[in-house]
C-alpha cells in the first residue's frame, strides 16, 4: 500500500477522494490501528482516537491523514534486520525533522505544512538505501563519524564516495516525487546546489541542523557550531517569507525540546517492534 | 571525558565535574551591580560572559541596557550564555545566536570573520 498512496499524495488536495483514502486506510488492520493511535497522539492534537476510520478522516482532514498514513508505512516498508544506524535514533531524527518542518512552516504561515511534514520525515530516506544496499561501507562511515564527531554527511563522503542524498534522489525518483521534495532530499545539505532556489529545500536544511544540535540527532555527538540565521538558507526562506524575521528562534528550539518525549512515544508506538530490537 | 574536559576539570561522582586546582587558583570573585553603568564600563576584556535568570527581573530598557554592556564587554569572538528559556530577540541585534549540541550562545563575532 505505500506506493499507492505516494501516487494518493502527488495529486492535488481537491482531487483527492475521501472514499479511496478511507479504504486505503482500512486496507491493513494494524495500519489503522496505529493510525487511530497516531492520530490521538500530542503531536497530532487529538485528544481522543475516534472510534471509526471514517470519522477519524473526516475529523483529521484528508490531508492530515495521508501524512499520518505515510508515518505509519515508514515502519512496515524498511524493517530493521541489521542497520549500521540505531533505527530507534533514525526514526526519532525523521519524525523530529518532520514535526519541525511542520511546525517551522505553519510559523512562516506557508501554504502546504503537510508537505513540509513529509518532506522533513523522507529527507534522509537515503541512509536506509544505504543501510540496506551497502551496510558494510556504510557502517564504517557511521563509526568514523562517531568517533571523528563529525556530520554523517561528511564521513559517507570520505568513506564512500557518494553521501546518503544521492542515494536518496535515486529512490525519491523512482517513487515519482514532486521535484521539489526531490530536491529537498537530494540537496538538504547543501541548498545553495539545489536546482532551484525552492523554499522547501531551505526548510528542510535548517530544520535538520536544529533538530543535530538538539536531543534530535542521529545518537552520537556531533561537534558543530550552527548559525542559523547566517544560513544562506536562512536568506531563501526570508525572501519568501518576511514573517521569518518575527520567529524566536530560542523560544522555537524549546518548544523543540518539548516535544522530544511525544516523538519518543510515537517512534515506539508506530516502530516499536521493529526499532527496538536494535 | 572529552580531552578538553580532562584538563580543566575533575570527575566527582556520576555526572558531576569539579574544576583542577590550578584553574581554582586563578578564580577571583567580586560583587558587581548590573545598573552601574560607571562600573560596568570597565569590565572589558571578557571571553564568557553567563547570566541566567537574572535579567527576566530587568524591565525592557534596563535589559537592553545591561545587554549592551555585555557586547561592548565581551573580546571579539567571545559567547554570552542566557539561562533556559530566556531569548534576546527585540532586545539586540548584534550578537548572533548560534546552536551547539544541546547549547544555545550568543556569539560576539569575530573581527575577522567580517560578520560585525
Amino acid at each position: 500500500m505505500f506506493l499507492p498512496l505516494l501516487d494518493l499524495l502527488n495529486l492535488p488536495p481537491d482531487k483527492v477522494k475521501l472514499d479511496e483514502v478511507v479504504k486505503l486506510v482500512s486496507y491493513d488492520n494494524t495500519i489503522a490501528a496505529q493510525c487511530l493511535r497516531v492520530a490521538s497522539s500530542p503531536l497530532f492534537g487529538m485528544a481522543k482516537a475516534p472510534d471509526n476510520i471514517r470519522l477519524a478522516v473526516i475529523s483529521l482532514g484528508l490531508r492530515r491523514v495521508q501524512t499520518i498514513l505515510l508515518t505509519c508505512c515508514m515502519g512496515n516498508a524498511f524493517p530493521v534486520k541489521d542497520w549500521a544506524l540505531n533505527a530507534n535514533d533514525f526514526w526519532k531524527h525523521s519524525l523530529g525533522c518532520a514535526m519541525v518542518c511542520q511546525k517551522f512552516s505553519e510559523k512562516l504561515g506557508a501554504a502546504d505544512s503537510e508537505k513540509a511534514y513529509m518532506a522533513g520525515l523522507l529527507h534522509d530516506i537515503g541512509f536506509l538505501v544505504n543501510c540496506m544496499v551497502f551496510p558494510k561501507e556504510f557502517a564504517t562511515a557511521v563509526t568514523e563519524a562517531a568517533r571523528e564527531q563529525i556530520p554523517l554527511y561528511d564521513a559517507e563522503r570520505t568513506v564512500m564516495g557518494f553521501t546518503h542524498c544521492e542515494s536518496g534522489r535515486a529512490l525519491a525518483e523512482s517513487w515519482n516525487l514532486t521535484d521539489d521534495m526531490v530536491q529537498a532530499i537530494a540537496h538538504h545539505h547543501d541548498p545553495e546546489r539545489s536546482e532551484a532556489a525552492y523554499p522547501l529545500v531551505a526548510l528542510v536544511h535548517l530544520s535538520d541542523l536544529l533538530c543535530r544540535m538538539r536531543a534530535l540527532g542521529y545518537g552520537y555527538y556531533e561537534r558543530q557550531k550552527v548559525d542559523l540565521v547566517e544560513d544562506p538558507a536562512w536568506a531563501v526562506l526570508l525572501k519568501e517569507y518576511r514573517s521569518l524575521a518575527g520567529v524566536d528562534l530560542v523560544r522555537f528550539t524549546f518548544e523543540l525540546d518539548e516535544a522530544v518525549g511525544g516523538i519518543s512515544g510515537l517512534v515506539s508506538t508506530i516502530f516499536g517492534g521493529a526499532a527496538g530490537k536494535n | 571525558m572529552t580531552s578538553c574536559k580532562r584538563k580543566y576539570f575533575l570527575a566527582v561522582g556520576d555526572k558531576k565535574l569539579q574544576v583542577q586546582p590550578e584553574v581554582k587558583k586563578l578564580i577571583t570573585f567580586s560583587r558587581l551591580n548590573l545598573q552601574d553603568d560607571s562600573r560596568m564600563l570597565f569590565m572589558k576584556g571578557m571571553d564568557l560572559i553567563f547570566c541566567c535568570n537574572v535579567l527576566i527581573y530587568f524591565d525592557g530598557p534596563s535589559k537592553s541596557k545591561v545587554i549592551n554592556h555585555y557586547f561592548t564587554n565581551l573580546n571579539f569572538g567571545g559567547y554570552f550564555f542566557l539561562g533556559t528559556s530566556e531569548s534576546l530577540l527585540n532586545l539586540n541585534d548584534k550578537f548572533h545566536l548560534v546552536h551547539f549540541p544541546g547549547a544555545i550562545a550568543y556569539w560576539k563575532p569575530s573581527l575577522k570573520s567580517g560578520k560585525l
